[in-house]
């Protein structure tokens, strides 16, 4: 038991909180600066939703700050082990608050606030939670007059594996295989780096390798490549923009080597699989053909949507813009239903909820075709941030105002109860304006 | 008509290539070249007295003109383009654009320009565009272009004067085709890759083309198809002063002869018509050209028309002005022809004014137009920074001996001072939000004025709770140091400062909510940080002892603007994170800026909770303290210089460097600040009392 109090007590701990705290604003820091050079994916990805940090590179960050004018460190990467990532610290922190701030924390008036933000800060961070585990985010991009029924993420790749059926309108069934399986194959072509994948239903197992976050499959004029496949072999491409900037991972198009190993006979099928294909890769076995694909995962959506009219309003005498506004048809069994999405006014409906996202008026990318983006959004703990955000105020609200009050001698639940009137009005204000 | 816009332009690029490769005489600057003397005058050059005129001026200011996408003052358009142009907002018509400088000669008579006092003469912002119009002989010869560095002008094989100085149009023009060819060069690299110098010659080249355009906005009634026309569309005839040609009756003979004349560009008259045209647009950027004339016919249009608009529309769509162009057109000719005739002059820009402002009244526009004029007028930024300086001094006079009567009295000049500084850019704010008709904070440039406001409205409430100076010597600080800031870097962008919104953040709800209150948490942090500053400078000096009354009182108010901080930081940054969530899908994106917030966040509550767990005494709050400021600023300003994310908002060239020496200036304090905290502690153990750690405020030990 004493143990068991010792750890009820580091967990608890002022200690904890601090370091916990400072670990999570260095871990911003450095993950804000190294987006300059790896993007937002690859540094959010390493620095807030993985449990160990594996390395820092110190000299990226060095350049982000434009310390490089005074001094070049060159390429200096810090190799880490065992030092905890975001997630894991958000746990800690989660564990650290319900222990000493909400348990532990000492129950008087006086620090009734701080039990509230607390609360509520807790509710904040498991909203981040479900919403990690559980929400569902993508595009859904429709030209004036089609109709959708899925969407894509930005960012999760998949492989997919479907046997391909002679009957049209039999139901598809596809095997996936995310992204985080395979992302770290990115030096098979060195080492021979692979992973292999298999499943009762498959007559072969699948070992993907050669990974690479920007590829093209490129032609292999003189024959000279040795790990051409069918004459084409996959090139690695540098993930810059037109500007020599960072290409944000949505314009990235991965590619990876598949080979497909007979489970009988060990006869292996290589091809290449890569976003920039939509064709896909055919992997024959006796009489079934299974087409095998790299792309963005896709959900489908419980309803149909219709762009029936779209169009984009600009600042007078300018290019800026100033609204977009799509007209769409909600199609549910047979069922219309007009709705209107524009810019900060999504269309909410059966747990998704439907933003404009992007707009192309089919003058600049010259494809004469009005198309709208929208980005489609299933979250379970949507509206908890909200709750938080209100609950943490207030209970901020009450512990410094009283602070302020014992600090100046004044009544302090006279300071609070003004506070919080104050609070009350404007949100009575906030409300008749909303309303 | 976009694109014909884009051809003349690219071939008046390309013109000054072709020129380039004829050999071309030594460039020099003196003696300047002769400025460019139309053959057929049609109008004798108006005095300069006249442009000068006070009820002239007043008459043009206050003009309403539509200018990236919203009706604003031709003042606050001449404003802008002399800052872009000269780095500040006044002008002398001498040989180094400074008063001290030597008067230039009127090209026209020979005369020194001088005023009645014989001195130079100075040119306000509006005054400095009448001169442009109307005599821009005399605009050619100003030194108008700043170059900060001369290594630039070098490249451009002139002489050079001081490293940064002025030089004038006619001082370039012998380089025109050079800069034009380094510019098309240099553009074409990314914003960052460009050394200093070759963004210097960019924006030279922009500014050279813009001038040009400006002094040519009345070509096309001086001499519409060039100063010695060499052919003529058949049907037209030369302009002579008698008769001169004015193209509201012409335009259609014009769009005839083009019609048979075969493709535009291969019409001899086509590049000066042209040209002109481009002159009255005043800009090659479609969202600078001059829109002068309210559509009066179609009130579903929200697009105002210009004297250039209305003859390259002609052109383009190979139509006749419409009646509503033409009297437009004719009623500008009207202006110009009235001159030199200082009566006729006045009649015909009142008529114009008149009709311009009741147009727009009739469409409900322009409302807001005389406020804004009197907002430029005012300056009350500009007064406000230099109103909470002197409100410093006056704190300062109250060091040397606080008890004094004299203090007693500085005092009370350093309250009036710094309110009355406050309630002046209190005032500035509140006008460029009914003006936009939008809450406070859209840009950067708007954060400076309102954490500067916040944080001295917080130094003063400080300061009316405590009394014993620091928080007027916050306020004076956060609002001199701020507006100090935002003036410069008004100066550095040279646009328009009060910008329309992108459709993403068109919802005054959350501007009214999110944005200031991040603001405020930004404010509240910088003021604790301030604090602190103050607290180790004063422990420098040996003004506070460590555990004393002041030093306590100092630890007390930073905790209490670090709570202050914390309440407005989370929960605006939650605020963001919501109004993100409900506008455009996501909660978080670890998006630089909102991150920035973030760290602030964390940072105070590490503060926080390390004070509570006694981890931090005095001396390592505030060190706590100062690495909080650190933050604010990497967050307000060093995120946008990242390149990243969606609050990029360009790379502006000698922030890093300040940045870099404020962490320093920092850095030096907090190890000031590491080495009072051991000293401290030693200092506590050697006593064997804990007379530090009673130093930890009631309000903190709960």
């Amino acid at each position: 038991m004493p143990y068991l109090r010792k750890l009820f007590a580091f967990l608890s701990s002022f200690g904890l909180a601090t370091s916990v705290l400072t670990g999570l604003l260095i871990l911003t820091f450095l993950g804000t600066l190294e987006q300059v050079e790896y993007g937002l994916v690859e540094s959010q990805t390493r620095y807030f939703e993985s449990m160990f940090l594996d390395r820092i590179d110190v000299g990226a960050c060095w350049r982000a700050l434009a310390f490089d004018a005074y001094f070049d460190m060159g390429n200096l990467k810090l190799p880490l082990i065992i030092v905890p990532s975001g997630y894991l610290l958000l746990a800690i922190l989660f564990v650290n608050l319900l222990c000493g701030g909400i348990i532990r924390i000492r129950k008087k008036p006086q620090t009734i606030g701080i039990f509230i933000s607390h609360s509520a800060i807790l509710l904040m961070i498991a909203a981040g939670a479900v919403a990690h585990q559980y929400s569902k985010e993508g595009i859904l991009d429709l030209t004036e007059g089609q109709t959708g029924d899925e969407f894509k993420s930005f960012h999760d790749r998949v492989v997919e594996i479907e046997k391909v059926s002679a009957d049209p309108k039999a139901k598809r069934s596809v095997l996936v295989i995310g992204d985080h399986l395979f992302r770290d194959l990115t030096t098979a072509g060195k080492d021979g780096k692979g992973r292999t994948f298999t499943h009762s239903s498959l007559p072969f197992d699948l070992m993907l390798t050669s990974y690479a976050p920007h590829a093209q499959a490129r032609r292999d004029k003189d024959g000279s490549r040795t790990d051409a496949i069918d004459g084409y072999f996959l090139q690695p491409l540098a993930a810059q923009d037109a500007n020599g900037g960072t290409m944000v991972d949505e314009q990235r198009l991965a590619g990876c080597i598949a080979i497909a190993k007979d489970k009988k006979d060990g006869s292996e099928q290589r091809g290449i699989i890569c976003e920039e294909s939509s064709a896909g890769w055919t992997v024959k076995s006796g009489s079934d053909t299974y087409l095998i694909n790299l792309g963005r995962r896709t959900w489908a959506l419980p309803f149909s949507l219709r762009l029936d009219h779209t169009e984009q309003e600009k600042h007078p005498g300018t290019e800026r813009a100033r609204r977009f506004t799509s007209k769409v048809t909600k199609l549910t069994d047979g069922h219309e239903e007009k709705r209107v999405v524009t810019m900060n006014e999504p269309v909410r409906s059966g747990g998704y909820a439907i933003f404009q996202q992007s707009f192309d008026d089919g003058v600049t990318s010259g494809t004469k075709v009005k198309r709208s983006g929208f980005q489609v959004v299933q979250n379970p703990s949507d509206h908890w941030p909200l709750i938080s955000c209100i609950i943490v105020g207030i209970g901020l609200l009450i512990h410094f105002s009283m602070a302020l009050a014992r600090a100046m001698k004044w009544n302090q639940w006279i300071a609070v109860a003004v506070v919080l009137g104050l609070v009350a009005v404007w949100f009575g204000l906030a409300l008749l304006k909303l309303l | 008509m976009t694109r014909l816009v884009t051809l003349l332009v690219s071939l008046s690029l390309g013109y000054a290539s072709l020129q380039a490769q004829t050999p071309a005489p030594a460039p020099t600057l003196t003696p300047p070249p002769a400025a460019p003397v139309a053959a057929v005058p049609i109008r004798a050059l108006p005095a300069l007295d006249l442009l000068l005129d006070k009820d002239i001026v007043a008459l043009f200011a206050t003009l309403p003109v539509q200018e990236s996408g919203r009706i604003k003052p031709l003042d606050n358009v001449a404003s802008y383009r002399l800052l872009r142009f000269n780095g500040i907002r006044s002008i002398a018509i001498t040989d180094t654009g400074k008063s001290d400088g030597k008067p230039l000669l009127d090209p026209a008579t020979s005369q020194p320009l001088v005023n009645a006092k014989g001195k130079a003469i100075k040119l306000s912002p509006m005054q400095w565009l009448l001169v442009c119009w109307f005599r821009p002989d005399i605009a050619r010869a100003m030194p108008m272009f700043i170059v900060d560095n001369s290594s630039a002008i070098a490249e451009l094989g002139l002489d050079t004067k001081a490293k940064r100085d002025r030089y004038a149009f006619n001082d370039l023009a012998a380089a025109r085709a050079t800069l034009m060819e380094k510019m098309s060069n240099y553009r074409e690299l990314p914003v960052k890759k460009q050394s200093p110098e070759q963004r210097i010659i960019v924006q030279l080249a922009s500014n050279f083309l813009d001038f040009e355009m400006t002094a040519g906005h009345f070509d096309f009634i001086r001499s519409p198809l060039g100063d010695t026309p060499k052919a003529m569309p058949a049907g037209i005839e030369a302009s002579t002063p008698e008769k001169p040609l004015r193209l509201s009756a012409s335009l259609k003979h014009f769009v005839a002869a083009l019609k048979t004349g075969g493709p535009p560009m291969q019409q001899p008259w086509f590049r000066e018509l042209g040209k002109s045209a481009l002159g009255a647009m005043m800009s090659g950027n479609g969202e600078l050209q001059l829109r002068i004339f309210p559509p009066t016919k179609d009130a579903k249009s929200d697009v105002w028309g210009g004297p250039g608009e209305s003859i390259f529309k002609c052109f383009t769509d190979g139509s006749e002005p419409s009646a509503e162009d033409s009297a437009w057109l004719a009623m500008y000719e009207d202006l110009y022809l009235a001159l030199p005739d200082a009566g006729k002059f006045k009649t015909a820009a009142t008529a114009l004014k008149t009709k311009i402002t009741t147009a727009a009244a009739a469409r409900g526009e322009g409302q807001w137009v005389a406020l804004e004029e009197h907002s430029m007028k005012a300056d009350y930024f500009f007064y406000g920074q230099w109103l909470f300086l002197v409100g410093l001094i006056c704190v300062a006079l109250t060091w040397p001996s606080p008890l004094s009567k004299f203090a007693w009295v500085a005092k009370a000049c350093a309250w009036l001072f710094i309110g009355s500084a406050t309630a002046l850019v209190t005032t500035g704010i509140v006008i460029r939000c009914i003006i936009m008709q939008r809450p406070p904070i859209t840009t950067l440039y708007e954060t400076m004025l309102f954490i500067g406001t916040v944080g001295s409205l917080f130094g003063l409430i400080a300061e009316v709770l405590t009394r014993r100076g620091l928080g007027l010597l916050i306020a004076g600080l956060a609002g001199y140091a701020c507006f100090f800031m935002a003036i410069g870097f008004e100066a550095s962008e040279a646009n328009d400062s009060l910008q329309l919104l992108q459709a993403v953040l068109i919802t005054n709800f959350w501007l009214a909510t999110h944005v200031p209150m991040i603001n405020m948490g930004y404010a509240a942090s910088m003021v604790a940080a301030i604090v602190s500053m103050v607290y180790f400078v004063q422990r420098l000096f040996g003004k506070l002892k460590p555990g004393n009354d002041d030093a306590r009182f100092f630890t007390r108010m930073s905790y209490g603007f670090l709570g202050a901080g914390l309440f407005l930081s989370l929960v605006g940054t939650v605020l963001g994170g919501i109004w993100a969530n409900y506008s455009w899908g996501r909660f978080w994106g670890w998006d630089p800026k909102e991150n920035g917030a973030l760290m602030i966040v964390l940072m105070t509550l590490a503060i926080l909770h390390a004070r509570m767990g006694g981890f931090i005494r005095e001396a390592g709050l505030h060190c706590c303290n100062l690495v909080l400021g650190m933050i604010v600023i990497f967050s307000w300003f060093a995120v946008n210089q990242l390149g990243v994310g969606l609050h990029a908002y360009g790379f502006t060239d000698g922030t890093w460097p300040k940045i870099h020496a404020f962490w320093a200036s920092q850095l030096l304090l907090i190890g000031y600040g590491l080495w009072c905290s051991r000293k401290d502690r030693n200092r506590g153990k050697a006593a064997s009392q804990p007379a530090i750690a009673s130093a930890v405020p009631a309000a903190i030990a709960e």
